[in-house]
This record gives C-alpha cells, sequence and structure tokens, in this order.
C-alpha cells in the first residue's frame, strides 16, 4: 500500500514537473494502472466484509450506534476508493495528453499468465490508449458522483451495505472491461458488469408492488436473460477470432496470447491485406460481437431489458443503465475498430441497427408518463445515435456523444431520483401527519393503504411547479434536458451535432434525415417532461393524494390533504423539499459538466486546433482511419448543419412549451387523438413485449409442453411397459416355485433329457 | 468278456428305477435311498468304462472311491437332515413339506 502511495506522488511530479516523455514516467504510470481497478474492488471486498459480518439486513432504526458508524463507514470507504481510483485515472489521462501521437499507447503486459496451456496462452494485462484513459475518467467521475449522491437516495434503506457493496464492485468491473488488453478477459469483465447489474436491478428483489411495473426481482431475470442472447454472438465472436488467430499466427513463438488486442489486430490486418483471411469471415465475426454490444447497449431487438431495468434503485439507473455500463457495447466496437473498420458490411449493419433503435427510443419516449420510462428509452435512443455514429465511421463523434452523454443522462436520471425521493418523502410525512389528524385506526389504514397503491412518485401526472420547491434540482435537470434535447451551446448540442455531421459527412443522407428527426423528438420529450414536472399548472402530488382516498371511498366529500399552509384542522399539509446537499452537489457538479464538456469538442473545421477531443482520441483509431480516411464538412457546411439541428432542437422544446406548459390540460389529449393508432403503438412501445411473449414465450411453452407429452406417453410408456410385461410373466412364472422338492426333481429330470434330446437331435443317433 | 454295453444297460436301468423312486415316492427317506441307487448306476458305468479303455490308469477306479467316499459323508448328512426333519415338522412326507418355497 505505502509503494502504491509513493508511485502517485512520484507520477503527480513526473506530471507536473519532469519531462513527460522520460522512460521513468512512463513506466511510473505504468506500476500504477493496476490500482484503478483494484481500488474499488478493494472496497467491496471491505464493505462486503462488513456487511457480512457486523450488519446483516437490519432496518436502521435496530441498528446500535457502533452499527450506525460502520453503516456509514462503508460508503465512506467507496467513496474513498473511488476517488482514489478516479485521482489515478486523471493521472494517466494528463500524462497521455502530454504524449507524442506514437506513444500514446501504453501496454502493461504479463501481470501474469492466467491460462498458460499450449496454443492457448492468456495473460493478463492492461491495454491503456487515449480511448481507455478517457473512459476511465469518464466511469470514474460518474460514479464517485453517484457514491456521493446515494449516501442521500439510499439514507434510509436497510440495505445500506449491501448497495455500497455492489456499487464499487460495478465500478471494478467496469474499470476492468474498459483496461484489460485481450478478448477473453474483456469477456470475462463483460460478465462481471451483467452481474452488478442483475445484483443492482433487483436490489429491491422483496418488492411485491411497483405500481404496474416489472417487479425487480423479474426485472433483473429480464436483462440477465436477454443480455445472455446477445453473449452468445459475442461468445462465438472471440472463439473464431481464436480459430482464425490459430490458422494465420502459425510461426508465432511459444507463449503467443492469441486473444491480445494488438496481436488479433495485427494478424486480422495483414491478413486481410493480403487476403489471407476472407472478407466474409472478418464480416461475420465483426457482425458476432456487435451481437454483444446489442445486447450490453440495448439495441433493437435486443433493447427489452434496458426500460425494465429501471426497477433498480434511480442512483444505479443513473450508473449503470445510462452512463456506464450501457455504453460497453459502444466501447467494445470502437476498441475493436481495427476488425469492425475492415468491414463495410459490418459498419452498415452497425448504423443501420443505431438509427433504427435511435428513432424507436425517440418515438416511445415521447409518449411515457413514468419519468424513469422516458429517460430509459431516451438512453436506448441516445445510444442508438452512438451506434450510427460509428456505422457511418464518425469513430471520434461517437465517443464524444458517449461522453457528453454520460455527463447530462448521468445528471438527468440524478434528478430524476432527487425528484421521487422527495416525492416519498412527502408522501412519507402526509401519511404521517395524517396518522395524527385522523382518529379512527381503520379509516387510517385505508387511506394509508389507497395512497400507497395508487399514487406513483414516478409518474409525472403527479407532478408539477417543482421548480419552486426544488430548485437546484429543477434547474440543473434544465440545462440536463437542453443538453440532451440540443439545445445550441449545450455538451449535447455539439457532440450530436458532431454525429449528425459525420453522417452527412460520409454521404448518408437518410441517416442523417432520420436522426434529425429523432432529434425533434429528443427536444420535445425532454421538455415534456421538464415543462410537466418543474413548470406547467400547479402542484399536482396532493389532488392525486386526494382522488386515491376518494376513490377508495375513505373521506369523500373532505379533501384530505391541502397545499401549502391553508389547512383546515382536519387536513393535512403537504410541502415539497428540496433534497439535502449530498444529493444536489453532485446534480450542480454534473450540471456544469453538461454544458462544459461540450467545449473539448468543438467542430475541427471551424474551430481547428481547439477540439482537443478530437486530436487526443484520433491515436485510437488509428486502423480505422487507415482504412477509410476521416471526412469532414466544410466549415460553411458546419456552421448550416449546426444551425439546423439547433433550429430543430429548440423547435421541439417549443412544441413541448406550448402542449405541456400553456395547454397541458387539453393540448396531450388533442394530439392522442390526432396521432391515433400512432401513439397507441408508441405507448406500448412498439408492441414488442407483446410479440416476444408470443413468439417465445408461448410457443416455447407450446414446444415445451409438446415435448412434456413426449416424455410422459412414450418414454415413460416405454419404461412402465417394460416393468408391466415383467410383472404379468412373472404373475404365471412364479407358480413354478412351489417348494416342493419332487417337483424341482422332476424339473430337472426334464431339463436332462432335454439336454439328452438335443444333444443326440445334433449329432444323430 | 462281457461287452461294456452290457453294463451300460444294466446300470442305465438301475439308474431309471432310482429316477422314478425319486420322482414317484413321497417319503424323503425311500427319496434318499433311490438317490443312492441312481449314484451306484453312475458308478456301475464309471468301474465299466474303467475295465474297457483304461488299461494304463486307473482313473476311473479311483473316481468311483472318491464317489462313495463323498456319498458317505453326504448320507451321513443327509440322515442327519431327515431326522432334524422328522423332529421339526413331525412328517417325513415330501408332498407336505414345501420349505424352499420360503
Amino acid at each position: 500500500m505505502f509503494e502504491a502511495i509513493n508511485s502517485i506522488i512520484w507520477s503527480l511530479q513526473s506530471v507536473a514537473f519532469a519531462e513527460p516523455k522520460t522512460d521513468t514516467g512512463l513506466e511510473t504510470i505504468k506500476s500504477i494502472i493496476w490500482l484503478i481497478p483494484t481500488l474499488p474492488l478493494a472496497a467491496a471486498f471491505l464493505n462486503g466484509f462488513i456487511a457480512l459480518t457486523f450488519l446483516r439486513s437490519k432496518p436502521k432504526s435496530e441498528l446500535t450506534a457502533t452499527q450506525r458508524g460502520l453503516r456509514y463507514l462503508t460508503s465512506t470507504i467507496g467513496i474513498l476508493a473511488i476517488a482514489a481510483a478516479l485521482l489515478v485515472s486523471l493521472i494517466v489521462l494528463f500524462f497521455l495528453i502530454g504524449q507524442d501521437k506514437e506513444h500514446k499507447l501504453i501496454q502493461v503486459e504479463n501481470i501474469y499468465t492466467w491460462i498458460p496451456s499450449g496454443d492457448f496462452n492468456i495473460k493478463v494485462g492492461f491495454n491503456v490508449d487515449p480511448l481507455t484513459s478517457m473512459m476511465t475518467v469518464v466511469v470514474t467521475t460518474i460514479s464517485l458522483l453517484v457514491h456521493i449522491f446515494s449516501t442521500g437516495y439510499m439514507r434510509e434503506e436497510s440495505g445500506y451495505h449491501r448497495f455500497y457493496t455492489y456499487l464499487p464492485f460495478f465500478t471494478f468491473s467496469m474499470l476492468g472491461l474498459i483496461l484489460v488488453n485481450n478478448f477473453l478477459l474483456l469477456y470475462v469483465f463483460w460478465e462481471a458488469v451483467g452481474l452488478s447489474s442483475y445484483l443492482l436491478i433487483g436490489y429491491w428483489f422483496s418488492k411485491k408492488y411497483d405500481w404496474g411495473r416489472l417487479l425487480p426481482s423479474d426485472a433483473s431475470k429480464k436483462a440477465f436473460i436477454v443480455n445472455r442472447v446477445g453473449d452468445f454472438g459475442f461468445g462465438l465472436g472471440i472463439m473464431w477470432i481464436f480459430v482464425v488467430m490459430l490458422n494465420h499466427a502459425e510461426g508465432a513463438a511459444k507463449g503467443f496470447d492469441r486473444l491480445n488486442y494488438q496481436n488479433v489486430f495485427q494478424v486480422f490486418e495483414e491478413g486481410s491485406k493480403t487476403g489471407a483471411i476472407d472478407h466474409n469471415t472478418i464480416t461475420i465475426i465483426a457482425i458476432l460481437l456487435f451481437m454483444g454490444a446489442m445486447g450490453k447497449s440495448a439495441q433493437m431487438p435486443l433493447q427489452v431489458w434496458l426500460p425494465d431495468a429501471m426497477a433498480g434503485p434511480t442512483p444505479v439507473s443513473a450508473l449503470i443503465h445510462a452512463a456506464t455500463m450501457v455504453t460497453a457495447g459502444v466501447y467494445m466496437v470502437g476498441r475493436v475498430n481495427p476488425i469492425f473498420s475492415l468491414s463495410p458490411e459490418a459498419m452498415t449493419f452497425v448504423a443501420v441497427i443505431g438509427i433504427l433503435t435511435a428513432f424507436f427510443g425517440s418515438t416511445v419516449g415521447t409518449t411515457q408518463k413514468d419519468i424513469k420510462a422516458v429517460m430509459a428509452y431516451s438512453t436506448v435512443s441516445q445510444l442508438g445515435y452512438m451506434f450510427f455514429a460509428l456505422g457511418v465511421l464518425g469513430w471520434v463523434a461517437a465517443f464524444f456523444h458517449l461522453m457528453t452523454h454520460a455527463f447530462f443522462k448521468g445528471l438527468l436520471f440524478l434528478g430524476c431520483g432527487s425528484i421521487i425521493h422527495s416525492n416519498e418523502e412527502t408522501i412519507h410525512e402526509a401519511l404521517h401527519k395524517m396518522h395524527l389528524v385522523v382518529k379512527d385506526h381503520n379509516l387510517a389504514e385505508e387511506i394509508e393503504h389507497a395512497i400507497h397503491h395508487d399514487v406513483d412518485p414516478q409518474d409525472m401526472d403527479n407532478m408539477g411547479q417543482l421548480i419552486k420547491k426544488m430548485p437546484l434540482t429543477g434547474w440543473s435537470m434544465v440545462v440536463g434536458a437542453a443538453a440532451l434535447a440540443g439545445v445550441p451551446f449545450t455538451a449535447g448540442f455539439w457532440s450530436k451535432d458532431e454525429i449528425l455531421g459525420q453522417a452527412f459527412a460520409h454521404g448518408q443522407y437518410p441517416i442523417y434525415i432520420v436522426g434529425l428527426f429523432a432529434a425533434l423528438l429528443t427536444a420535445f420529450y425532454s421538455f415534456r417532461m421538464i415543462f410537466s414536472v418543474f413548470f406547467s399548472g400547479d402542484y399536482r402530488l396532493p389532488k392525486a393524494m386526494n382522488r386515491a382516498v376518494a376513490r377508495a371511498g375513505g373521506v369523500n366529500a373532505v379533501e384530505f390533504v391541502a397545499q401549502g399552509r391553508k389547512t383546515k384542522p382536519n387536513q393535512v399539509e403537504v410541502i415539497a423539499k428540496e433534497s439535502t446537499k449530498n444529493m444536489t452537489f453532485p446534480l450542480v457538479f454534473l450540471g456544469f459538466m453538461s454544458i462544459a464538456a461540450g467545449y473539448v469538442g468543438l467542430p475541427r473545421s471551424i474551430f481547428g486546433g481547439l477540439s482537443v477531443f478530437d486530436s487526443f482520441l484520433e491515436a485510437t483509431f488509428e486502423p480505422a482511419f487507415a482504412q477509410v480516411a476521416p471526412k469532414e464538412t466544410s466549415a460553411w457546411l458546419t456552421v448550416i448543419l449546426l444551425i439546423l439541428s439547433g433550429a430543430i432542437a429548440l423547435t421541439g422544446v417549443a412544441i413541448a412549451y406550448y402542449m405541456y406548459h400553456q395547454n397541458r390540460d387539453v393540448a396531450p389529449y388533442r394530439a392522442r387523438r390526432i396521432a391515433g393508432p400512432l401513439y397507441t403503438i408508441s405507448k406500448n412501445k412498439w408492441y414488442f413485449d407483446e410479440a416476444y411473449d408470443l413468439l417465445l414465450v408461448k410457443s416455447g411453452l407450446l414446444f415445451e409442453r409438446s415435448l412434456w407429452l413426449f416424455d410422459r406417453y412414450v418414454i415413460d410408456g416405454a419404461v412402465n411397459g417394460t416393468g408391466w410385461v415383467t410383472r404379468q410373466s412373472a404373475n404365471y412364472l412364479r407358480k413354478v416355485q412351489t417348494g416342493f422338492v419332487g417337483n424341482y426333481a422332476l424339473y430337472i429330470t426334464i431339463g436332462l433329457v432335454g439336454v439328452i434330446g438335443l444333444f443326440y437331435l445334433i449329432n444323430g443317433i | 468278456m462281457i461287452p461294456v454295453s452290457w453294463y451300460l444297460i444294466f446300470s442305465a436301468v438301475l439308474f431309471a428305477i432310482g429316477l422314478t423312486g425319486v420322482l414317484t415316492r413321497r417319503n424323503v427317506l425311500i427319496i434318499f435311498m433311490c438317490v443312492e441307487l441312481m449314484m451306484n448306476a453312475v458308478n456301475l458305468t464309471l468301474v465299466a468304462f474303467a475295465r474297457s479303455f483304461g488299461t494304463v490308469h486307473f482313473a476311473g477306479d479311483a473316481f468311483v472311491i472318491f464317489v462313495v467316499t463323498v456319498a458317505a459323508a453326504e448320507a451321513a448328512v443327509g440322515l442327519a437332515i431327515i431326522v432334524s426333519l422328522a423332529r421339526q415338522q413331525e412328517s417325513i412326507d415330501a408332498d407336505q413339506i414345501d420349505l424352499l418355497k420360503e
């Protein structure tokens, strides 16, 4: 440990003062990279130990003072570990920024040989280049903010320490996924993030009612199983790469790692150049790998798990299902760009899936009422944007959007968390006061049940005017939504425009147009959410509570909840409160990032050298650019495209303003009537779940039933038939066994005569 | 010299008489005696063959002596069984005893 601290100090000095290109600097950096994933892992183990040994899952109120201390210790350990990992990631990032283009790849090889077995050698090591470095910084930053946010959001949970065990474990898995240097380890961490996602979606595994949404226990299984479909292809792709490597790297030395990224990329590049590796093989391998990305990054048709994954706690949705894990697919395609770029067919496939998903997500997002569902479909849609950016060869643009998206989507989800938390607290408080006002015990129980059952704290219909009560959450979410919508001069504006600009520059006009349309819908639904939650009309939560009580037949005539201080003696006062500072700080910080992050990647054709993001990440995509040189739109065209996409975004915002701010009580319903079946399709998520239910679940059950019948009547029939025949014949044969000696003697004699007779029959007399 | 077939015919008749006794009689003691009879018929064939063909070796004669010895032992055991049977079942009628069934 001391050594590690020492080396951090050393590297700090080497970055700040010494020549960045010296070998000692490189060696120091190499020696600290392992800390990035290991620190969160250590935190996970430590917290797991504390949780299992001292705390188990007692509710907060039953804990002793020491146990409470330990409970907060787990979150402190988590936060410190992630902060340290962030620090190391930043050191590595700044070191890489200081290097020449040729030196922007740090390879830490041979940490140890995991599998030494003939031709199958797997060596654990790290592969750090600009892409890796950028991803580690994004992941650790978001993870740190989510860790801080969760100290507020999960405050009352009895599984607080369990949460703080899983969260660093996820961070470890994700960092491992980013840092490793070969395909098998990539697969291992790919599954590890899947596991932590499963654990965290199912965090509230005992929930029995979730306002009509899929329950956490089912949602976690759904996520895991749908991911299996994609990972099946991913695994096949990796195996195929290994087979190709076996056939084409024959002269390799002993201990040659056939799944190491750099080895694989080299063999594929040469094999493709000389024609030794069939072009179709490369295409199929790329598409198989992309199947994994489709599962993990929720691309059509495997997107169904992500919206249901919102059953997990909201900070988890922010970290795993918006900012980091779901971008693993995008990262993987970028990492394997030397193979993908060899096959234009595979890239077209990626682009088509991406644009379809972007369009799908944005259409569904416009009609959802659950605030988290809107965000979930928005994530699906934005991931689609990243994939079609990759598909049209806008490599850097995809990762620019990945970064800005991580910030603003992380912000929006945490903001949703803040709202939901506040709503829950408000309801909780109202019920607490209600018990003081309503003396009749049965009636009070009835009211409580009605409110718990009917008033969904995530339903946007129960929100409005929250900006006055929650200004910090509100205004930072406005910034986040503006970035998502692509309102000019936010981060999302620059990154989304870069993607659309790349589609335009590479001549993919249909994709450009669909992308622009999806951007319009994106602007619309993000501000639909903002206006209906924060601005329009009045505060709707009390009304919703009154309705629920009236429907249950509790206190019919009386308005039981009142707003503000105008309470009558038998009424309960309700005031929404802003969340605590540990929850608003991450929001404000991310709000700042949602604007600032855009200014590292300004369009190069206008701002030239100011676009540091482009020039930094280019080193990673050298192999891809060697196949097809990067294209850019000219300065004038870029300006026109910028104005166009800015105008589209503002149009979307304006429509949302008209429908959900000015005429919230009328316009949405009128629009619904006009849209007719389109509304129904969108509201029902294009019937994907229903189609899968029919095609896979129901028909699967039918097939299963037929197999069961076969088993029951044919296989069981054969087995039982054998028994029946044996028993029936035994029924007759057992009569031979009389127990009288004479009979046996007779049988022996008959046998003797028979044998002798047979002897003569064969040999002749 | 009497041909060997005469001995064989005689022993076959003896064996058949013994076998008939075993199959038809009920008294265990008589069945037992019939078994002895059958055994002696076999001994007779052995001696006959030994005399006719075994001019150098005395394998057949030796075997007969061996059988007689074993038969003596067997007779002792068999009679003991019959005695205990008579004591336990109060009958030595083979048609009354189906202990083998159990």
